[in-house]
């Protein structure tokens, strides 16, 4: 026989069996890609599957980022005062600020028409001195949020380095003095005893200058490398008419950022909202789906009516962000500044979730809409581990075998490590533990995700992490004085499969 | 490099699918990159590579309900999804290249052959599995040289450096293990 029998050894390879490439496979590594190429990679992934990064969560990542040098690094903040400061800022949602609005009674969801946020995702200002950007901002009632930045162009990290290397409670006044010799008292106010600036702020509101009830200014360093302030300021909105709530500014020393508002128009009751919407029930859990028509655009907002045999939910699961099809047709969506995130104590799920109906064929009349899951909390589902018996003295790892029983799943306690990571956000004096677990589930139709409290020794800890089946939390006390650790309020990810018809 | 096991990636796809997403586009870049890369064969940008990676990801990530791990590993799951896709996408350049290429065989190392057209050249599933089990019977390193360089494309220079030999060592053990297989084939019918 005649054969070509190098194309027949490729066409050969070409039909490989799953199973075969895997041990042909088993000892290839190609070259890695850059990081940068990994990030677009990621960003073009997360855009594909529906969950688009804007450009302001982003910056606001960012911001959070910078922020939390200000805990391990030379700044002059008190430690529990940015703590404080850092857990009501990681609170907030972009756009929208802290949301926390109580469901009374007769099952209203959020109130009626009294919800404004910013027209457009920011508002920026520059001039040679700084640049000054409304990051977001809400009036909810008559309590206005100004979140914003600012970057003090002239003073660069370079010259603040040179400060901070021999700081002591004198040197407040060498950077008081930087200040004042590049001309930033004419934007803040300046203390010799301190290395934190005032901003000279001022908000007007509707044709009223408004009263602040609240101030938290944290400082960073920007990627610029310039000084960088991030301010979080609260107003009481005196004269609060429903509509004239549109126009305001936000002045700070000689530069002024105008700013326009727009209602959230929010439903009041399930009843009138429903009549817009639609509900769905699966396995106990209901959901009701509000769309808000635009020319070319659909908003989605969800709330939950019943939460089955959960407490409640608490939003749609990274990755399992809602699906549009419209004509046949799967629309990408999108969050814009405004997003909000489920809250605690209100019925809002996921709210300003929007999907560009421009690229759709055809006239619409209906849209569906597939939920394939939603992130959900039990309260009473905890979990303990005891280490009060445990030999931990001198000792910085600690093998364990103890479950902790749950009704979803039980948790096998698997380790315990002692780490010390100045640099990050979990900073403690004492250091870092590292708790391991694996889990063995009783029900496949939730995946466990995490816990809600955290507490050692009984005491409730403010901040930690999650990884992959491991908790990271900062120790409030010496690692062989741990006595017992307590995760509380389960959260799961629930596989349901929800469906909306909208008509238009 | 980090890198997760296979087990880790899903699970935690299952749990926190950005998380898992992360994990596994860490771990697996550069081996999804090269296949796209080296089926686009040169017709494409750096921005149509990871347009098309970002493809597969996302293919692997709507079909991970159907990824058994007993069946093949992630690597393999994604070389199989990350070849069709770069196939599917670059189809117009491909076929241009192709016939570019055909004019051009000297980056191929060819047996003599008097007869290669393409309905000759056709196997059958049984032909494909016997030719498979003799490229396996071969024996290392041939057997990883002939993968690499028939089924992922790798230059002689670069499957020299990855099996730590000289590339004139490597061409001669292409050449020779054609030869062999040839007999093979020959002895099939």
């Amino acid at each position: 026989m005649e054969q070509n029998v190098e194309k027949a050894v490729k066409n050969a390879c070409d039909d490989m069996s799953l199973q075969e490439l895997t041990e042909y496979l088993e000892t290839v590594d190609m070259p890695e890609v850059s990081d940068d190429s990994k990030e677009r990679i990621k960003a073009l992934v997360e855009q594909k599957i529906g969950r688009k990064r804007t450009k302001g969560v982003i910056r606001f990542a960012y911001v959070a980022a910078a922020l939390v040098l200000v805990v391990s690094g030379t700044f002059m903040l008190n430690t529990d005062s940015v703590k404080a400061a850092l857990a009501k800022l990681f609170g907030f949602v972009p756009g929208v600020g802290v949301v926390e609005v109580p469901v009374d009674e007769k099952g209203e969801v959020l109130p009626e028409n009294k919800w404004y946020i910013l027209e457009q995702a920011k508002y920026n200002q520059k001039n040679d001195m700084v640049e000054i950007e409304i990051q977001n901002a809400n009036l909810v009632d008559d309590v206005l949020t100004v979140n914003y930045t600012i970057d003090l162009l002239k003073i660069s990290n370079t010259e603040l380095e040179q400060l901070s290397a021999n700081l002591s409670e004198e040197s407040f006044k060498d950077y008081a003095e930087l200040y004042r010799n590049k001309g930033y008292a004419a934007y803040f106010e300046i203390k010799d005893s301190a290395d934190t600036l005032t901003p000279l702020s001022f908000v007007e509101l509707a044709g009223n200058d408004l009263k602040m009830t609240d101030r938290e200014v944290l400082s960073g360093e920007s990627l610029e490398g310039a000084r960088f302030i991030c301010i979080s300021e609260r107003y009481r909105v005196a004269n609060f008419d429903e509509n004239s709530m549109s126009n305001g500014s936000l002045t700070v020393g000689e530069l002024k950022v105008d700013f326009a508002m727009r209602n959230l128009q929010t439903y009041i009751q399930d009843e009138s909202a429903a009549q817009n919407g639609a509900i769905c029930t699966a396995d106990g859990i209901e959901l009701l789906c509000v769309p808000m028509w635009e020319e070319k655009t659909l908003y989605l907002d969800f709330y939950t009516l019943e939460s089955g045999e959960f407490d409640r939910l608490i939003g749609f699961g990274m990755g399992y962000w809602p699906v549009v099809i419209a004509n046949n047709q799967e629309v990408e969506g999108y969050v814009d500044e405004s997003y909000v995130f489920a809250s605690e104590n209100t019925g809002c799920l996921g709210r300003r979730v929007y999907y560009d109906l421009s690229v759709v064929e055809g006239e619409i009349e209906t849209v569906e809409v597939f939920l394939d899951g939603v992130m959900a909390v039990r309260d009473g589902d905890s979990a303990v581990l005891d280490v009060m018996n445990l030999d931990m003295q001198n000792k910085e790892e600690v093998e364990l075998s103890q479950t902790a029983s749950m009704p979803r799943t039980d948790i096998v306690f698997s380790g315990l490590k002692k780490y010390q990571e100045e640099s990050e956000f979990l900073y403690s004096e004492y250091g870092n533990v590292a708790v391991s677990y694996r889990l063995e589930d009783k029900k496949e139709d939730a995946v466990f995700a995490g816990f809600d409290q955290m507490y050692i020794n009984d005491i409730k800890q403010d901040i930690w992490a999650e990884g992959d089946c491991e908790i990271y939390l900062q120790l409030p006390c010496a690692f062989e004085d741990l006595k017992k650790m307590e995760g509380k309020g389960a959260q799961y990810f629930v596989y349901r499969s929800f469906s909306f018809t909208l008509e238009k | 490099m980090r890198s997760f096991t296979d087990e880790r990636i899903l699970k935690m796809m299952k749990k926190d699918s950005s998380a898992g997403m992360e994990m596994l586009i860490d771990t697996y870049s550069g081996l999804v990159s090269y296949i796209i890369r080296s089926k686009a064969s040169g017709t494409c940008t750096e921005e149509d590579v990871e347009e098309c990676v970002s493809d597969v990801y996302v293919e692997f990530y709507r079909q991970l309900d159907k990824i058994d791990l007993k069946k093949g590993s992630i690597k393999a799951y994604l070389v199989t999804i990350a070849r069709r896709r770069a196939i599917d996408r670059f189809k117009g350049a491909l076929k241009e290249e192709s016939h570019r290429r055909e004019l051009d065989e000297s980056d191929y190392y060819a047996i003599p052959d008097s007869t290669p057209g393409p309905e000759k050249t056709a196997m059958t599933k049984e032909q494909g599995a016997f030719l498979r089990k003799a490229i396996s019977g071969l024996g290392e390193p041939d057997t990883e040289i002939i993968f690499r360089r028939y089924f992922l494309e790798q230059p002689i220079a670069e499957i020299a450096d990855a099996v730590g030999m000289k590339r004139p060592a490597v061409s001669k053990r292409i050449e020779r293990a054609l030869e062999r297989l040839k007999v093979v084939m020959e002895g099939y019918v």
